[in-house]
């Protein structure tokens, strides 16, 4: 048995490496060069490491390991091989480590792709780097998590005594589609985060061809999310006897969402593409398949709603108060914790650089926009390191704001208040800027058809979203 | 005033403050009468904590396999007076709300079948001085010995009149068990329902032996007191449960119940109590609901206390290292303030 500091220590080793891949791809976002040997190697090693420890936890929950805390708790000795196989990713630590895996696998798919295509002009070689380089901070930030909740714990004596087998896998996910649907959503998952780091890039930098560079991947996404979503029904009608191809579960819905968000944003994509539309929009609606896959995450593996897909126990203590009770789940899941600071960051950085973006390029509000922007980025930071603490406080001002009638609510209300402090540049007058940046685009102003194709993505979007929240 | 009149009077009013006494001490005891005595049940399996052993299974499923419908308990089970059982969760759709309507609905219709007599029972700290066994007896003799503390408890059942078993062939034995309220566990989290303040949780049981319903004996009993039990937080059960088929009693039924805080003035339980048990497990999910309806009931029906929530604190949680946070925030927000701003670049092709 490898001792787990040991396991943990490789994980933090690749961090590292994916962090100094990071800063190695710095001066090609001023440059605009191809991917440098050193990022390569280095994003390659991390990548390497990832895959490396995925497949040890593999090979112990098929050789029945038990000695492995984790390893116990999904499978048994009397288990079949293909469920022991499944054990890898049946819980939070090894769902993380194969959507890092994942990740990894697609940043260095990225990589490779750039050292093997030449960008079309030094525009899209910035951005191609700026996409590198946040989704090497993203691998990094994920392995970081793998280390630190730590899947290689020994399992304790009093777990063996009383089962000495092991603990076993759930019956109802001893079915053949649990080989293939978590792999292919979190494989999806992954894939999601390329649009997202494109649009941060573009938002940080200024540079055009984001989409372009991205697209391809977002794709590819979209694609796996479909089948894997159809996969699910499947699974659900067959197997697990849900009531149907569709339950309406929080947990469907949640994984609806994203999907939902990815086809708006290639859509998006596309009316950009041929009419200039959603310059503005376009970053935000890249940003939010990752940031919902995120959600969706927390929605699976908190327990915080009762749900067909609640494999995992709920770690929480039965609050009524659903806020105080994420909180509780919060406190005692370090995994949970990590994808709540993620979101939280990100979805702050995110309202940062948009809020930064739209003034410079609608040459407005440069001031207050800036201290905006300071003041996400600072929330950013803060939800990093105190990812709890972060969302306690958000739900502590949604508290004070509805009088203590309705955190969720307020949280609601926050969220949509942030967006619109964000996008006040945008929003504020019409002037030279802006049709400067839309006469860029003739074809939108003569096609008749523009404007009521982009109100039917809008009304889409936000009718989905609706019914869909609605429906949870 | 007449001295004949105050002689009177005092001879008028002295009784009746002694019959105001006698009463006010009765009415003592009936504070004590609940509706119902609620138990929690784990199982013996050593993953759950709370599990202790008892004849072949545990405290649970070893006296009422009888009952289960597939030979085995689901969990959460919850049974009231050891006949009307609810299997599992009645509604997953309405995890604590229907599963409360359904053990609500079990504790009203055991109620409407009124009392069969009256219960007493008593129960104190004090030293074990005998065989500390947990054992009862019905002989009127205390608690022996063995010089560590222990908790004493007598109980008594006085049959109602239209009650009469001259040929003992209920065969009516008494149980008792030591309950403890508010016990703080955390398991790791992937064998963890999520409870965390554990209520009502049966930590040693006894079967007192059979009693007659001719003569009314005092049952004695005494539990050796663990010293990981929080003493603040112990309650004795006792009630009284027919052996077999008799009269409108099944076998298994528990016609009569009560429990007493240990050291308290003692319950005189004459209106009728139903007995709840529930079987549930710290690992179990769906025991989440189970446990969150039996502190429900427990609360309606047994006069136990509601968690206290702190009302005090609303969300807002400080980080765990505050320099930390605080500096990543100011360094964050101060990079974003000094960063200069770039216009877009490279044409405006997607």
């Amino acid at each position: 048995m490898i001792p787990g500091t040991i396991l943990d220590a490789v994980a933090w080793g690749a961090a590292g490496a994916a962090i100094a891949s990071a800063a190695a791809t710095v001066p090609a976002l001023r440059n605009a060069a191809t991917p440098s040997r050193l990022a390569a190697g280095l994003l390659a090693a991390s990548t390497a490491a990832c895959v490396a420890l995925l497949l040890f936890l593999a090979t112990r929950f098929l050789a029945a390991d038990i000695s492995y805390q984790y390893v116990f708790f999904y499978t048994a000795r009397d288990v079949e091989w293909p469920w022991r196989l499944a054990g890898t990713w049946a819980g939070r630590e090894g769902s993380l480590l194969l959507w890092t895996a994942w990740l990894a696998a697609t940043t260095m798919g990225v990589t490779l792709l750039h050292q093997m295509r030449r960008a079309a002009d030094e525009a899209e070689d910035r951005g191609r780097a700026w996409m590198r380089f946040i989704l090497a901070l993203f691998v990094a930030l994920f392995l970081a998590a793998v280390a630190t909740q730590s899947a290689f714990l020994p399992t304790g004596e009093n777990l063996l005594a009383g089962r000495p087998d092991g603990n076993g896998l759930n019956p109802t996910l001893k079915s053949g589609y649990i080989l293939i649907h978590p792999p292919m959503m979190f494989a999806a998952y992954a894939l999601s985060a390329v649009p997202l780091a494109a649009a941060l890039g573009h938002l940080a930098s200024g540079t055009e061809r984001w989409s372009r560079v991205a697209l391809p991947w977002g794709r590819l996404g979209w694609l796996l999310m479909t089948f894997s979503l159809g996969l699910g029904a499947l699974w659900a009608y067959y197997t697990l006897g849900f009531g149907g191809y569709w339950a309406w579960d929080p947990v469907e819905v949640a994984n609806l969402l994203p999907w939902l968000a990815f086809t708006i944003y290639l859509h998006a994509q596309l009316h950009h593409a041929r009419h200039g539309s959603y310059r503005s929009l376009g970053p935000f609606l890249a940003a939010l398949p990752f940031l919902l896959t995120l959600f969706s995450t927390i929605s699976t593996r908190s327990g915080l709603w009762v749900s067909v897909h609640a494999f995992t126990d709920p770690t929480d203590t039965f609050n009524p108060d659903a806020a105080a009770r994420f909180l509780d789940i919060l406190a005692v899941e370090p995994s949970l914790s990590f994808h709540v600071g993620l979101f939280v960051a990100t979805f702050a950085t995110l309202l940062a650089l948009w809020c930064r973006r739209l003034a410079l390029d609608h040459d407005r509000l440069h001031r207050t926009s800036r201290i905006v922007s300071a003041l996400f980025a600072a929330f950013a930071g803060y939800a990093l390191l105190a990812p709890a603490s972060a969302f306690s406080l958000l739900l502590e001002a949604a508290w004070q704001i509805t009088g203590g009638a309705s955190p969720g609510l307020g949280l609601l209300g926050i969220t949509m208040l942030a967006c619109l402090l964000a996008a006040l540049p945008m929003l504020v007058g019409n002037d030279e800027a802006e049709q400067k940046l839309q006469g860029a685009h003739p074809a939108k102003r003569k096609s008749s058809r523009a404007w009521l194709e982009r109100i039917d993505v809008r009304s889409l979007a936000a009718y989905s979203v609706l019914a869909s929240a609605w429906r949870y | 005033m007449d001295p004949g009149v105050r002689r009177g009077r005092a001879a008028f009013l002295a009784p009746m403050a002694l019959l105001l006494a006698l009463s006010g001490a009765s009415t003592v005891a009936a504070q004590g009468e609940t509706q119902a005595v609620v138990l929690l049940h784990h199982p013996y399996d050593r993953v759950d904590p709370f599990g202790i052993p008892y004849g072949d299974g545990d405290t649970f499923s070893a006296r009422h396999l009888a009952v289960s419908q597939e030979g085995r308990f689901d969990f959460p089970t919850f049974l009231a007076d050891g006949v009307v059982l609810v299997s599992s969760l009645p509604d997953p759709a309405r995890p604590y709300i229907g599963t409360l309507e359904n053990y609500t609905d079990a504790v009203e219709s055991r109620l409407r079948s009124g009392s069969p007599g009256t219960l007493h029972l008593q129960a104190s700290l004090g030293d074990d001085e005998g065989n500390g066994s947990g054992n009862g007896n019905t002989d009127g003799n205390g608690p022996a010995t063995s010089g560590n503390q222990a908790i004493a408890a007598s109980a008594r059942f006085e049959p109602a009149s239209d009650l009469a078993d001259p040929q003992g062939v209920a065969g009516l034995h008494i149980l008792a068990a030591v309950v403890e309220d508010f016990i703080h566990y955390q398991p790791d989290a992937r064998i963890s329902n999520g409870v965390t303040e554990h209520r009502f949780t049966v930590r040693a049981l006894a079967d007192l032996g059979a009693i007659s319903l001719a003569q009314s004996q005092n049952a004695t009993f005494s539990f050796p007191l663990d010293p990981s039990w929080d003493v603040s937080q112990l309650k004795v059960a006792a009630w009284v449960e027919s052996g077999a088929s008799f009269g409108r009693f099944r076998p298994g039924e528990a016609i009569q119940s009560a429990w007493t805080p240990v050291g308290g003035p003692g319950v005189v339980q004459r209106q009728k109590a139903v007995l709840v048990e529930i079987y549930s497990a710290t690992w179990c999910t769906p025991c989440l609901y189970g446990d969150m309806a039996a502190e429900a009931l427990a609360v309606q029906y047994a006069g136990a206390a509601q968690a206290v929530e702190d009302e005090g604190a609303h969300y807002f949680q400080p980080p765990a290292s505050p320099v930390l946070a605080v500096a990543a925030a100011l360094v964050a927000g101060a990079a974003m303030a000094a960063w200069p701003g770039r216009r877009r670049s490279g044409g405006s092709a997607p």
